[in-house]
């Protein structure tokens, strides 16, 4: 027993300074948590600083994405006259919260004073904004095994299932179903942008020199439809052409090749 | 930003340029004729350390003229400050453009003498134009004339952001009280806005440096935009008799006649500091109105209305102090009633109702900014009781006009409310896919319990065989430990029970159920000898002396006289008992 404590001592005190020094690694040599980012840019914005505030806001939202964090860098970068930046983080909080009322409200005055029209969505995809794409994954998987639980359980454990324990099956997979619209709509709007710079030549070819279509501005939506070399086809209104990738950004930027 | 805050000039007395042109048969202006320039000192005669002025007066258009950067000033000699302007002059039956540049110098303490800045060349309209040259005479007591000199004075030198203020621009009368007007008054500062206040000429005495002399005044307002330390200085042209317009005349002054002498002139730079207002204490509906003011009770041109019918309500807003800048309050959002605002300078709103369920107009909310106090004065216009028949308007009207009257952004957010780990939506995360699945594994578990469950339902032989041979084993442990321990009773009451345990499966029967016979029954049938069963009959009857009416065998008399034959018994039950071991 002795000998057995001997040798649990320092396989604990190795896991405990492990977990120290990967907690120290994580908190970063002089780096600051993602709330501490974002307090600190609430303090820089009340004091007028609105660029230190919007770095701030951004680097909490790197850190730790969040709704208040993207709201808060809307609105300062909004101020400092980003409306393409400002659109898409308010475009990013709904992406997270699709009913933070703030980040939808903000979205809608900045399209009126810019007199901005929103992408168009498909069904689904509008369907898909009801709820957050993590809401709409775990509920699928809720539905799927609650169904395939109200099946196999009943007669595993009791023997025969009963009328409600079909019920709620048919129920659970029919929501089930239809949270495959929701998935689906999350992973169609995963292509929509938001133009960043003035005057955006949307051109004709995937080209330097190809002829402009128009030059879009700051903060009209786009839907990527696919990338060629340097460019992206994108769709704009009625308007398709193609856009250099640096000159808008994906509200979700984590889809393939959209961190430009 | 550079602001130069250009004031029209007016109408003057006759004859008045400006009359002439709202006449059909308007004079020319001379831009074809030979441009001229001439240069001289004011004054021509100074001593060291004095400050002089040197103008040059060109006869063409000021963005015709190509100036150079750097005149060849004598040596040390330094301008510290430059400044032009432009006027247009009434000379013979036509208009004249006159440019003049004007450079302030301080004379260097040299030696006295007559120093000449030489002829140079300038360009006008793309032509080339000499200016000849000009000699300041510098001696040790030169005559002082008394210089003409521009004032300027301000209401306050600490203002508010937005803060109307006055600015007074003063030309003092000359010797024998003559008074002369000025024109093309320009006030040139950073972060300055003209304010809405037009003009104002006079002639009245004031009190020039603890003198009364009476000055040609001429009164503006100009608005800060810009907040921090900002600097403003006056221009103006001497213009004679040409006023801008009728003119009171306060004191005894004298107007010269014949042609006005029209001279640059500057005054010194007056400094004031801008601050903005105050966050705090803001009070809704501020609209960056600035001053004291007292509104008047809001007038509502009926109270009986239908739903759709435009109603006016009309504001009336007075202020305390002359320079106060009223900036109408905002129509509120409403979802009941359409309400537009009135065009400047009317300050009210059309209201027209949406829905028979109101009982009054809104309120709606505005303040202004007193700089006196450094508070804000709340000046929210009251709700108005009304009565409103006919039904309410489609709802997607109502809902249009709302989000049109919308206008705002929210508030900065205090809370980053919930995190999550990456904007990339779970449906493209392997580990969320996986994550998902979790649920697979617990219904294969289940899967396997089941299977085993049901095989063991079906095989209950082999799960009594199972169970007997758990149980024996169990018992052949407790019968060692008897053993180690010298107890002999223990023993064999153990080896009945085994025995009983090990012949049970068979039957099959509870092993407590079983007696001496049945486990013979069992042995016997396995073909063994009479001997073995022999054995197992004294085993039985010893153990089950327990239910017997002395059951305590370790004290009944003669168990240790027997030990050895128990020891031996014991020893015999072993083969016997595996044997019935191995027929599970």
């Amino acid at each position: 027993m002795q000998a057995l404590g001997h040798g649990i001592r320092p396989f604990c005190t190795f896991w405990i300074l492990a977990w120290l020094l990967a907690t120290d690694t994580s908190a970063g040599a002089g780096s600051m948590t993602g709330r501490e980012w974002f307090d600190r840019g609430l303090a820089l914005s009340r004091q007028g600083l609105f660029p230190e505030a919007s770095q701030a806001f951004e680097n909490s939202a790197d850190l730790r994405p969040t709704a208040g964090a993207y709201v808060d860098l809307g609105l300062a970068e909004w101020h400092q006259g980003h409306a393409g930046k400002a659109i898409l983080a308010w475009k990013r909080a709904l992406w997270i919260a699709p009913a933070n009322s703030q980040a939808r409200e903000n979205e809608a005055v900045a399209r009126q004073m810019l007199d901005l029209e929103d992408a168009d969505l498909l069904w689904y995809e509008e369907a898909s904004t009801w709820l957050s794409p993590y809401a709409w994954i775990w509920l699928s998987a809720a539905m799927l095994w609650l169904a395939a639980s109200s099946l196999v359980l009943p007669v595993v454990l009791f023997g025969a299932r009963r009328d409600w324990h079909r019920l709620v099956a048919a129920i659970a997979l029919a929501v089930f179903f239809l949270s495959l619209i929701g998935n689906a709509g999350v992973v169609g709007r995963m292509n929509l942008g938001v133009v960043l710079g003035e005057s955006v030549p949307l051109r004709l070819t995937p080209t330097t020199q190809g002829e402009v279509i128009a030059n879009l501005s700051s903060g009209e939506s786009l839907r990527r439809l696919r990338s060629l070399g340097h460019f992206d086809l994108v769709q704009c209104a009625n308007l398709t052409g193609w856009l250099a990738p640096d000159q808008y950004a994906l509200v979700c930027p984590g889809s393939v090749s959209s961190e430009h | 930003m550079l602001g130069i805050i250009r004031l029209a000039h007016g109408q003057t007395a006759n004859p008045s340029p400006a009359n002439w042109i709202l006449n059909t048969r308007q004079e020319t202006v001379a831009l074809s004729t030979r441009a001229s320039a001439k240069s001289y000192f004011d004054p021509a005669m100074a001593s060291p350390g004095d400050l002089v002025f040197l103008r040059v007066e060109v006869s063409g258009t000021e963005s015709s003229i190509s100036w150079p950067s750097r005149l060849a000033w004598p040596p040390d000699w330094i301008p510290l400050m430059d400044t032009r302007g432009q006027l247009t002059r009434y000379h013979g039956n036509q208009y004249d453009p006159l440019t003049t540049y004007l450079y302030e110098l301080k004379i260097p303490k040299t030696a006295p003498g007559q120093y000449t800045l030489p002829a140079f060349s300038i360009s006008c309209a793309g032509a080339p134009l000499q200016v000849p040259a000009t000699s300041l005479t510098v001696t040790g007591d030169s005559p002082k004339a008394p210089p003409l000199e521009l004032g300027v004075e301000v209401s306050s030198r600490a203002l508010y952001l937005g803060q109307p203020f006055r600015v007074r621009v003063l030309l003092p009368a000359g010797p024998q009280n003559q008074i002369q007007a000025l024109r093309e008054i320009h006030v040139i500062g950073k972060g300055l806005m003209s304010g809405q206040d037009s003009q104002r000429e006079s002639i009245q005495v004031v009190n020039d440096h603890g003198t009364l002399r009476p000055s040609f005044v001429a009164d503006l307002s100009l608005i800060p935009i810009q907040s921090g330390p900002l600097t403003l200085f006056a221009q103006a042209y001497t213009a004679g008799r040409e006023f801008g317009g009728p003119i009171t005349i306060r004191g005894r002054v004298t107007l010269s006649g014949g042609e006005p002498d029209y001279r640059l002139l500057v005054s010194e730079p007056v400094k004031i500091a801008v601050q903005p207002v105050p966050q705090e204490g803001q009070l809704p509906g501020f609209t960056g109105a600035m001053g004291r003011f007292y509104a008047d009770p809001p007038t509502l041109g009926t109270n009986r209305i239908h739903t759709g019918q435009p109603v006016h309500l009309q504001l009336g807003f007075h202020g305390y102090n002359e320079f106060a800048r009223l900036v109408p309050p905002q129509p509120p959002a409403s979802s009941d009633w359409q309400i537009v605002a009135d065009e400047p300078p009317s300050v009210g709103f059309t209201l027209v109702p949406l829905t028979d369920t109101v009982k009054s107009t809104p309120a709606i909310p505005f303040c202004s900014f007193d700089p006196e106090t450094g508070r804000y004065c709340d000046l929210t216009i009251p709700p108005i009781p009304v009565e409103v028949s006919g039904p309410s308007l489609p709802q997607n009207f109502r809902e249009t006009d709302v989000g049109a009257d919308r206008g705002s952004l929210t508030a900065m957010v205090d809370k980053p409310g919930r995190s999550r780990g990456t904007l990339v939506p779970p449906q493209c995360r392997p580990s969320d896919w996986f994550g998902a699945l979790m649920p697979l594994f617990g219904f294969m578990l289940l899967w396997l319990w089941d299977r085993r469950r049901r095989w063991r339902a079906a095989h209950p032989d082999w799960v009594r065989r199972k169970n007997a041979r758990k149980a024996l084993k169990k018992i052949r442990r407790a019968l060692n430990r008897a053993e180690a321990d010298g107890d002999m009773v223990g023993c064999l009451t153990l080896t009945a029970t085994a025995l009983k345990v090990a012949a049970a499966p068979h039957f099959p029967a509870q092993p407590d159920a079983l007696t001496c016979s049945d486990v013979l029954v069992q042995w016997m049938a396995a073909g063994h000898d009479r001997a073995s069963a022999a054995t197992v009959r004294q085993i039985f009857a010893i153990a089950d002396r327990r239910f017997s009416a002395d059951p305590d065998l370790k004290n009944s008399p003669g168990l240790e006289q027997h030990r050895s034959a128990l020891i031996r018994l014991v020893h015999q039950a072993g083969p016997v008992l595996d044997d019935l071991e191995g027929r599970l």
